[in-house]
């Protein structure tokens, strides 16, 4: 298992298209970073408080157009690398080899763990932006001011926003993380069903797509994850809402795995 | 023996990112040094915070539901007409506000736009239609308090049950609101009660 994990972690990282994605996300992130945070530099917001870290980067506002963009498209650009070998697997025969050697469960398992954690991809261009607004901006610790920062108390770990901002954006970093990671391994599912591997790539994205259209048609649910996985969170998801769909997630994982075990449908 | 060598590409990468590392540490460090998070001046419910020039006490502090608030104070009631679904908040702060002026030679002129009343992360401004009802003739951008007098300004806040999570409106009898004068260099909050019912 672990020089299989190895093998699909090293096939992951040679991956040309790894730096495509990390470079776009970065691209957005220092875009956000010159245009929005760097103008603020000793900046006095309304002659009361200095802007501070955590309302102006870039999952911390909720106003500009990079960030909209970057949550919009991280789905996408987690699954550009990775996210259709199985399919390139099933189709040049490669699987049929592995599976001469190697169990089942563990190859479907090994892909599984490297898809969620392709999740970093979108992950760290936010702590680079992050990091960089720190070396501008004060980490001051936020204030419960409408006109100072975004977060409301109806939104989620209101309270420790207001308390431990760091523990704050960390907490959201790994939810995003987790999130996105589920989502990403829907193209493993999505593998089984496809006939081209850039499909499977694309479905992550058509799925961010079609709940930001039923948030956009019943806003009330603020089901689109480009919404509510922004720590500004400038629409607040309900938790009931946010269980479903993790639910949904971890479904499609158990299905993945079924399907995964009967050999017909890559043999 | 075979011995392990380093990739130098990995090497420059993990030199790059450690020196990163250290500039974001020291940068961080001294823009601390420069702007350091405010002091809270928590002043305790009927005492007085005293600055140049003047002082400032709570008093009266009472946290209650519409129609209570109304009862006992009728003028309120035409506040909360036409404001559709805004009508009716869940609770309403009351308090009086006494502001003294120590300076026996020149007026005080304060703008008391910018306080807030809050509660963790909630916060809202003072109700303005609630203070122009309670206290005819008066301003809040510019309340004028003559030399070596003392004046009494009554002020409303509107708490709505929207403005909470589920979490949190499960406990609000046992959060703490007070009332905030000023959040930089130094944040001085007066405290007031929780809510009784």
């Amino acid at each position: 298992m672990k020089a299989l994990l190895k093998l699909e972690f090293r096939r992951f990282w040679n991956n040309k298209l790894v730096f495509v994605s990390l470079g776009i996300g970065c691209l957005l992130s220092l875009l956000q970073f010159f245009m929005i945070v760097y103008p603020n530099h000793g900046a006095i917001l309304q002659k009361v408080y200095p802007v501070s870290l955590f309302a102006v980067w870039m999952g911390g506002e909720g106003y500009s157009v990079y960030g909209a963009l970057y949550y919009m498209a991280a789905p996408l650009l987690i699954a550009l690398p990775y996210n259709g070998s199985l399919k390139e697997d099933m189709k040049q025969g490669y699987l049929k080899n592995i599976l001469v050697r190697e169990q089942k469960f563990k190859y479907f398992l090994s892909k599984y763990i490297v898809c969620l954690c392709s999740a970093l991809l979108a992950i760290l261009p936010l702590v680079l932006n992050f990091t960089l607004a720190g070396m501008i901006c004060p980490g001051l610790i936020p204030q419960p001011n409408p006109s100072l920062f975004p977060v409301f108390s109806y939104g989620l770990w209101a309270d420790l926003f207001y308390v431990h901002p760091y523990v704050y954006v960390l907490l959201y970093l790994l939810l995003d993380f987790f999130f996105w990671g589920l989502m990403s391994t829907l193209s493993l599912l999505a593998s089984f069903f496809t006939e081209y591997a850039a499909t499977a790539k694309l479905i992550p994205f058509l799925l961010q797509l079609l709940l930001h259209g039923a948030h956009i048609l019943f806003p009330t649910t603020a089901a689109s994850p480009s919404m509510f996985l922004r720590p500004s969170q400038p629409m607040v998801v309900s938790s009931g809402i946010l269980l479903l769909e993790i639910s949904g997630l971890i479904l499609c994982a158990v299905v993945y795995f079924v399907l995964g075990m009967k050999e017909e449908l890559y043999a | 023996m075979h011995k392990k060598t380093v990739n130098k590409k990995y090497l420059c990468f993990t030199v790059l990112i450690l020196i990163y590392c250290v500039c974001f540490i020291v940068q961080t460090l001294h823009l601390k040094k420069l702007y350091p998070d405010p002091p809270v001046n928590l002043v305790a419910y009927e005492s007085t915070f005293s600055t140049e020039g003047y002082q400032i006490a709570l008093a009266n502090w009472n946290i209650q539901n519409y129609s209570d608030t109304v009862k006992q104070w009728p003028v309120l009631e035409s506040a909360y007409q036409d404001m559709g679904a805004w009508s009716n908040p869940d609770y309403i702060i009351y308090t009086d506000l006494i502001i003294t002026n120590t300076s026996a030679a020149a007026d005080t002129y304060l703008d008391i736009t910018r306080f807030n009343f809050e509660s963790g992360s909630w916060s809202n401004g003072i109700s303005l239609d609630g203070f122009q009802l309670l206290n005819p003739g008066y301003r809040l951008s510019n309340v004028q308090v003559p030399a070596g007098e003392q004046l009494t300004l009554h002020l409303t806040c509107n708490i709505y049950r929207m403005h909470f999570s589920d979490s949190l409106w499960k406990n609000i009898r046992n959060r703490s609101f007070g009332l905030t004068l000023t959040y930089y260099p130094q944040k001085i909050l007066l405290t007031g009660e929780k809510i009784k019912l």
